[in-house]
């Protein structure tokens, strides 16, 4: 199942003005159960259908708060996310369950309705703009109280509709129809048929948020039902469920990568919602106001913002990208780990020139252990294995003294020593342990230290900003050093000397004898040997895709075969750049960096060339010789049912990916880059082959990829027009079979 | 039975007195029986004598060393196999493997890069002699050209025009150093101001595009300072071109010329002790470079086109003890199988020359003469030497640079050569010449 991922697809959607009011209109009720998607959008409206007054006022409220939207200017985007229409959408649902039906109730829910929308556009600005948090359904608790207290002045008597009589209702278990009213409830709708439809939408939206949802909804049976903390078992769900229920799913799986730590912490935040509801529902008994969804909104922000205050943001990760559903965050986040790395976001680069051995790795013999034990000691080597020439008795024979040491990434310098004389070869200076230093920060929880520097060669200054590269100073013996080497830390905090967080590289290149691999990320451990990717021009001009240019491929095996599909790459508002398919749904993230050229993501059809092009040159260091590995997503491969099935255990288990080998070489005047899957086939052979080629006049010529036997190659066509969608092959078959999957 | 002792021949020698030399006079000479583990004997046996070896070894570990100590003092650094001092074709695959681009002078070495797999690109083309088919060729292929004088600036534009394209190229500049003979013949002057005239002339004239400076200074130079001085004035020229033109250049190329381990006939101290390691010049150069007013990440690439002193130490070239004559003088002379044709290097170098086999005796002034019938066939000029026997093997080492290029065919065939594989597999790269090979070229005039 592919859902597309938020605004993208959906900005560049149907441009019609029908089309763009369903999608806006099925956003606002998927958005209640944090969804994007229009299925479940569709499967929430047809859940609301059980009541027709509730179907009837709830979409009459989502349309009326999007035309305001509109005559009031708020931005198109966020209205088409659902903002504006799923707060509209609970005043209306939950004032058609409450109000009697007159003329005066229809008056001051249009007002309130209308109201909501303000309410959503002043309160989302305040919350996210001042905390970075959502405003989640506050607007709608605001104009709703607010409804509550005026519907009595205007001579209105409110009414609950109260849960299916048990005896009424299926042959199920008291459990299970309380979990189903619970899920209907949400909508004002405490009915089992409700509860399904609720639950259909929620098992197309995850199969993790239902496993989470289940375990929110345990929780409430168990304090309100089998400790009797709630006053009345029965109300459990108009009172308890559905707050439980999303604050499980919005903690464990939205907001938070789902893992077992994000289980627990869904766990804790349930509790911590049973804690509020249980302490409020008294106070708020009262006054006569209804708890609502109060617990859920306060829980939540609350969470989030203590979470936030993590110095590491791990355990459970915090979704800080592009929020998808909690199976897209799992996968985006796990294959993110398996491509990047799982610790820091800033791209850190060995801090010295050339080659040099690693003589101490993390958790090491000597110095690397208990706080400092993150820490990596390099030195330098020569061709016959020796650190030094001569006899190796001063320290002008070690080859690495005096080397230059390099700034491993941007950063501001907070912290330099730089008058600690070199020792003599065998003494250590254990007052002065760090020797001369320089400390840099580089984002919030992340410093480098590089230490035992040579006495006054240390080039930089406190507070001076330094680029990546900038030389901070030369490799010295100083300190708690008794042969010259660079000592290689990462601390949380900014002092030199604290405690050490996790040490990597990124873009290093691991030189094992004559099998150079990059590595994206990298611990080197004790005698590997290390040096920064050294990119070529060339090879990086070929990967270049220039903006806005069409480029036309043509399949040239396989079931589209004779078909030809048109990409282009674009920039978006933020400045993703994307390579959009014009045939197909299908976008493909992608970064031309420095060193190297990356595809983070692709999604949509996955017919698309751009599904070739990631798995072909999913990333391309700009350098020609060493190797690489990456990772392919494997879920892709499996059959739906397998595929659900793996969503349920995922969060639990390691991730599902092939490992891929890569190789690039130039052939004349081509650049290919080959792949082999380390899987292999009962003869031996890799189970999946990859085969990009770059041509130097044209760029990317050929795409292929082989599965298990099965080649499917695309080829580019050169004579198209660069402005539009031109069909270079004018077989009139092979455009009609692109019409077709055009409109498909 | 214990075997006989061998034969030594007699010997009167002049009781020397007087003032020693304070290195005293004690020559230590080892054989060589052995090249990288395979025995000089099976490889006489193989592929007869005389015959050039390289050391794959050899060849990778010197050019790792000067890649790694440039590497640890500059960000960029890449290497460009100096094709004239050694084009075989396995010799320069070695370094192409190890990622090296090639520098070339010719047509026929760039044909010669091309057939390797080199991609035009990783082709720096230098040289005075750059005719316009030339041109018409390697400029819409991607080599970088340079250019040498305004004649060749004018004929690269010319192409230019012609072909639509907008080709790099570099200008070869000359300087003064101390220490060194400046080589004006080639390139721009720089102090005189040419070299920012041809500069401007390329600005205006809006064809080409500059993207490097190169100046080789000379050759076997063994001062490392000399390159500080080259170094310092072209990171002052490229600086000025920068802030005055704008001009953010690709790449600054040093050029060859550092000095391998052989010993110049003029030179008193031998090579081993003479000779500066890489990391020397890679200090003077990196010092210079230092002082670059560029941002760390747009940093010129440093070119180097070392090529003696990645290549020399790795070829030996063994040669067969042809006869044994006592000289007039009193000298010793041998005569062996390999001639000035041969080793042509022998004109310059007092080339470093051992036995291949255990000897004992004691040491004479010998000299090494060559089997051809001409005066000049000297391949060593007079060195302590044991005596050896008719058949015996010598070897000379430190002979990998221009010698398999630069030899020619004269009055003999030109020997095999053979590559030793780092693991100790060996096989020809170039096969003794024949008659079917050197007359292959000749025609009969119809005539005769």
């Amino acid at each position: 199942m592919v859902v597309a991922r938020p605004s993208t697809s959906t900005a560049a959607g149907s441009t019609s003005l029908m089309g763009d009011m369903v999608t806006t209109v099925l956003a606002g009720y998927s958005q209640i159960l944090l969804s994007r998607s229009k299925v479940v959008g569709l499967l929430l409206l047809a859940s609301t259908a059980v009541m027709p007054r509730l179907f009837l006022f709830g979409l009459g409220g989502v349309v009326l708060a999007l035309g305001l939207s509109r005559l009031m200017h708020l931005s198109s985007e966020l209205s088409r996310s659902g903002l504006y229409g799923y707060n509209a959408l609970l005043v209306a649902v939950g004032g058609a369950a409450i109000l009697p039906l007159e003329w005066q109730s229809v008056l001051l829910l249009t007002v309130a309705v209308l109201a909501s929308v303000a309410v959503t556009a002043a309160l989302h600005s305040a919350l996210w703009s001042t905390f970075n948090l959502p405003v989640l359904t506050l607007p709608f608790l605001f104009v709703f109280y607010l409804l509550l207290g005026a519907a009595p002045q205007m001579g209105l008597t409110l009414s609950i509709s109260t849960p299916d009589a048990l005896a009424q209702s299926f042959e199920l278990p008291r459990i299970v129809s309380l979990y189903f009213q619970s899920l209907g409830a949400i909508f004002f709708s405490p009915k089992i048929l409700s509860g399904v439809l609720v639950f259909l939408a929620l098992l197309v939206f995850s199969r993790i948020a239902v496993s989470l949802s289940l375990m929110g909804f345990a929780v409430a049976y168990l304090f309100g039902v089998k400790l009797g903390m709630l006053s009345n078992g029965e109300m459990l769900p108009l009172i308890a469920g559905y707050n439980f229920i999303l604050t499980a799913v919005a903690i464990g799986g939205v907001w938070f990568v789902p893992s077992s730590s994000s289980f627990v912490l869904a766990f804790a935040s349930v509790l911590v919602c049973g804690l509020v509801t249980a302490g409020a529902e008294p106070l708020l008994a009262r006054g006569g106001v209804p708890l609502l969804i109060l617990p859920f909104n306060l829980t939540v922000i609350l969470v989030l913002y203590a979470m936030r205050q993590r110095v590491r943001d791990a355990r459970p990760k915090s979704v800080d990208f592009l929020i998808g559903t909690p199976e897209q965050n799992l996968n985006y986040f796990q294959t993110r780990v398996a491509r990047f790395g799982a610790h820091s976001a800033v791209r850190l680069h060995a801090p010295f020139l050339g080659r040099w051995v690693c003589t101490q790795g993390v958790d090491g013999e000597h110095t690397h252990r208990g706080l400092w034990r993150h820490a990596l000691d390099f030195e330098v080597q020569g061709i016959d294995g020796l650190t030094y020439r001569n006899r190796g008795t001063d320290v002008r024979d070690y080859l690495c003294f005096r080397m230059p040491v390099i700034s491993p990434a941007d950063g501001t310098v907070v912290q330099v020593i730089d008058d600690v004389p070199d020792n003599p070869i065998g003494e250590m200076n254990l007052r002065e342990n760090w020797g001369n230093a320089v400390l840099i920060y580089h984002a919030p929880g992340l410093y480098s230290l590089v230490a035992h520097l040579a006495a006054g060669s240390v080039e930089v200054r406190e507070g001076q900003r330094v680029k990546r590269g900038d030389a901070l100073g030369r490799c010295g013996n100083s300190g708690r050093s008794e042969v010259p080497h660079i000592h290689f830390q990462l601390q949380s905090v900014g002092l030199i000397g604290a405690g050490t967080r996790e040490v990597e590289l990124h873009d290093a290149v691991d030189e094992n004898g004559d099998e150079a691999l990059v590595q994206a990320t990298w611990v080197p451990n004790k005698g590997d040997v290390v040096r920064n990717l050294e990119p070529n021009d060339a090879v990086s001009k070929l990967l270049r895709f220039p903006f806005g240019e069409s480029l036309a491929f043509q399949c040239e095996d396989g079931d589209s075969k004779g078909t030809t599909e048109h990409f282009a790459a674009e920039v978006d508002l933020y400045g993703a750049v994307e390579l959009r398919s014009q045939e197909t749904s299908a976008l493909l993230f992608f970064d031309h960096g420095e060193r190297t050229f990356t595809a983070y993501d692709t999604i949509g059809d996955h017919r698309s060339v751009l599904h070739l092009l990631q798995a072909a040159m999913g990333r391309v260091p700009f350098e020609v010789g060493p190797r690489w590995h990456d990772e392919l997503t494997a879920r892709r491969f499996f059959p739906r049912p397998l595929g659900w099935l793996l969503d349920v255990i995922a969060p639990f288990v390691g991730r599902f990916s092939i490992t891929v080998t890569y190789e690039a070489e130039w052939q004349n005047q081509s650049l290919v880059v080959r792949g082999h899957s380390h899987k292999q086939k009962s003869d031996g052979s890799p189970w999946l082959k990859t085969e990009a080629i770059f041509d130097r006049e044209m760029g990317l010529r050929e795409l292929s990829l082989t599965i298990n036997g099965r080649r499917q190659r695309v080829t580019r066509v050169v004579n198209t027009v660069s402005t539009g969608a031109v069909i270079a092959d004018e077989d009139p078959k092979s455009r009609k079979d692109v019409e077709q999957r055009r409109t498909a | 039975m214990s075997p006989l002792p061998a034969y030594e021949r007699p010997l009167i020698i002049r009781h020397e007195s007087g003032l020693m030399n304070k290195f005293s006079r004690v020559q230590s000479m080892r054989p060589m029986t052995h090249l990288d583990g395979v025995a000089v004997a099976e490889l006489m046996e193989t592929y007869g004598s005389p015959l050039f070896v390289f050391s794959e070894k050899t060849l990778v570990e010197r050019y790792r060393e000067l890649r790694d100590v440039f590497s640890l003092r500059y960000p960029k650094v890449r290497i460009a196999w100096s094709y004239k001092t050694n084009y075989l074709d396995s010799i320069a695959r070695v370094f192409h493997k190890e990622g090296a681009w090639a520098e070339v002078v010719s047509m026929f070495e760039w044909e010669k890069a091309r057939n390797l797999g080199v991609p035009a690109e990783q082709i720096h083309f230098n040289g005075p002699y750059k005719p316009k088919a030339v041109l018409d060729e390697v400029l819409p292929a991607g080599t970088i050209i340079h250019i040498d004088h305004f004649d060749e600036l004018a004929v690269a534009e010319r192409v230019a025009v012609e072909k639509g394209i907008r080709p790099k190229v570099a200008i070869r500049i000359n300087l003064t150093a101390d220490g060194t003979p400046q080589w004006s013949r080639f390139g721009f002057n720089l102090e005189n101001g040419q070299a920012h005239d041809a500069v401007m002339r390329i600005l205006t004239g809006d064809r080409l595009e500059l993207t490097g400076l190169h100046c080789h200074l000379g050759t076997f130079i063994l001062d490392p300072d000399a390159y500080r001085q080259s170094a310092t004035k072209m990171v002052d020229f490229a600086n000025r071109l920068r802030q005055e033109q704008g001009i953010t250049l690709s790449f600054i190329d040093v050029g060859g010329g550092f000095a391998s381990h052989n010993t110049l006939k003029a030179q008193y101290l031998p090579g081993d002790q003479a000779t500066p390691s890489f990391s020397r010049y890679a200090e003077a150069i990196s010092d210079a470079l230092g002082k670059l007013n560029y941002p760390p990440r747009e940093m010129p690439t440093l070119v180097l086109e070392t090529g003696r002193a990645l290549v020399d130490d790795a070829g030996y070239l063994i040669a067969t003890v042809q006869a044994n004559k006592r000289l007039p003088d009193g000298r010793r002379a041998l005569i062996v199988d390999a001639g000035v044709n041969v080793l042509f290097t022998s004109f310059w170098y007092k080339h470093d020359v051992v036995p291949a086999q255990e000897f004992r005796g004691v040491f004479e002034p010998t000299i090494l003469y060559g089997p051809l019938c001409m005066n000049i066939d000297v391949v060593r000029d007079t060195l302590l030497f044991p005596p050896l026997n008719v058949g015996d093997q010598i070897v000379f080492r430190t002979v990998g640079a221009y010698n398999v290029t630069q030899w020619m065919q004269f009055i003999t065939y030109r020997p095999a050569v053979v590559l030793i594989s780092q693991n100790g597999q060996h096989a020809a790269i170039r096969k003794r010449e024949d008659l079917e090979i050197v007359r292959g070229p000749e025609q009969m005039a119809p005539w005769l």
